[in-house]
């Protein structure tokens, strides 16, 4: 069988990302010199745009963190420990983009603050506004360990390790919450949004996928990032991983489907839309075909197959969050918006300056040689019933992302 | 996007200005990437015909 290639650039992708950073700063002058009206499509009708969909996805792609963490250490899944420090890296990274464009994206910026001292606290707006503040912090907590090993400072170490756990339960917790309270936002919208989105099950909805979302982006880091010619998480593992996405994947589909029959938007799915069109687009690439391949043992085993696999789940989750941020506001007051040269660039910018740290950190900060040294005893033990032969394509030989 | 009757006006042309390097940048963007793509295609036929 031909096997999937990693996308690769034969220039290094390191240059595009400088002049996307570049652009991106540029645009974020403009943006905080000529002010929110003059440089993006944003309209008193049209408030929320590329920005809150690039909030949303970053925040669902994140989601790894807690996932990870909570079958790590609080249910005891010991051999998944080589990928905490990716997913918590992944995590972080996340939330401090979503935290830069959540204040460019403020009409007052330097107003950032005011959530934590003026309380509204029948505003949903001010439970994500505490979750992402507090969540941010406990993923500092959890993040600093790979720096201060780096450098040997072991004594705050312990300190952290001996305070880790509460921390990491309440890291778990304030996910959850935020995670679904992201979809709550949309709650107060209901004759605006459209029907094949609009649901009061849009939390319920929300978490589910950001567990598929976040579980993809961890099986795609596991692939891409390998060492010495051995997979970085053995292929068993990374096919029990793509079981739950599936069994995430099946779950969303059957309430999404299920809510939509029972609300009475059979219609709106019959009828070949602009909306329908982006509604399936999104089901299909996200849900419906990544689930029929990962009911197959093969592809979940699969290198090319468990790529591709995941790579549609991160893909159409991407597609849902900007359905359900831009695509399904467009309805009414039928105003189309489609973003400004200077929010698309922020946006580009903003992700590349993701996609550097997280190359930048793993190069050069002990992420992904959690399995090569072994941190503890327990966890060299599960970690050697799990190695496997070294029985690779070519293309996970090189340790570094193409 | 450009505002071609206010130029003199001197937030209209920092937002023409910026406009205008964020399409230069958009179109280099495009060419090279496409190019890349365009390249790798052809030298990966080349080896894996040469291989054969």
């Amino acid at each position: 069988m031909r096997t999937l290639r990693l996308p690769r650039i034969t220039a290094g992708w390191r240059p595009i990302a400088t002049i996307l950073i570049l652009a991106g700063a540029l645009a974020a002058v403009a943006r905080f010199t000529l002010g929110l009206g003059a440089t993006t499509n944003l309209s008193d009708e049209f408030p929320w745009g590329l920005w809150i969909g690039f909030d949303f996805l970053g925040i669902g792609l994140a989601a790894s963190g807690f996932t990870i963490v909570a079958a790590v250490h609080l249910f005891h899944a010991k051999e998944y420990e080589p990928i905490v420090r990716p997913a918590i890296l992944t995590a972080f990274i996340g939330y401090l983009l979503v935290v830069l464009v959540l204040i460019i994206d403020l009409g007052r910026p330097d107003h950032f603050w005011h959530p934590l001292v003026m309380w509204n606290p029948h505003s949903v707006m001010c439970e994500i506004s505490w979750c992402l503040m507090l969540y941010t912090t406990v993923l500092s907590l959890e993040f600093a360990p790979i720096i201060l090993e780096k450098f040997n400072i072991h004594s705050p170490i312990k300190w952290i390790h001996a305070i880790s756990l509460p921390f990491m339960i309440f890291g778990v917790l304030l996910s959850t919450l935020h995670q679904s309270s992201f979809g709550s936002l949309y709650l107060i919208v209901p004759n605006r949004l459209h029907a094949l989105w609009y649901t009061p099950m849009l939390p319920v909805l929300f978490f589910i996928s950001c567990i598929a979302s976040g579980l993809s982006m961890v099986v795609l880091e596991s692939l891409i990032f390998s060492r010495k010619g051995r997979p970085f998480l053995p292929t068993r593992l990374r096919a029990n991983l793509a079981k739950i996405i599936a069994l995430a994947l099946a779950v969303y589909f059957v309430v999404r489907i299920q809510d939509l029959l029972s609300r009475g938007a059979f219609r709106e799915m019959t009828t070949l839309t602009y909306y329908s069109v982006a509604f399936y687009a999104e089901i299909l690439i996200g849900f419906v075909i990544p689930f029929s391949m990962l009911v197959f043992e093969k592809v979940r085993t699969s290198h090319s197959g468990l790529y591709s696999a995941s790579l549609m789940v991160v893909l159409g989750f991407a597609i849902n969050r900007m359905n359900t941020a831009i695509t399904g506001l467009e309805r009414y007051p039928s105003q189309v918006y489609f973003p400004s040269m200077i929010e698309i660039f922020i946006m580009l910018g903003i992700t590349a300056i993701g996609f550097s740290a997280f190359s930048f950190i793993a190069e050069y900060l002990p992420v992904f040689t959690t399995a090569e040294a072994g941190q503890a005893p327990h966890q060299n033990e599960a970690l050697s019933r799990v190695q496997e032969p070294l029985l690779l394509p070519p293309e996970c030989e090189n340790p570094r992302p193409s | 996007m450009f505002d071609l009757a206010n130029w003199r006006n001197p937030e209209t042309l920092m937002l023409n200005l910026t406009n205008g390097i964020l399409g230069i940048v958009t179109v280099v963007l495009i060419v090279w990437i496409s190019a890349e793509a365009i390249y790798e295609h052809v030298v990966i036929g080349k080896s894996t015909n040469a291989k054969h």
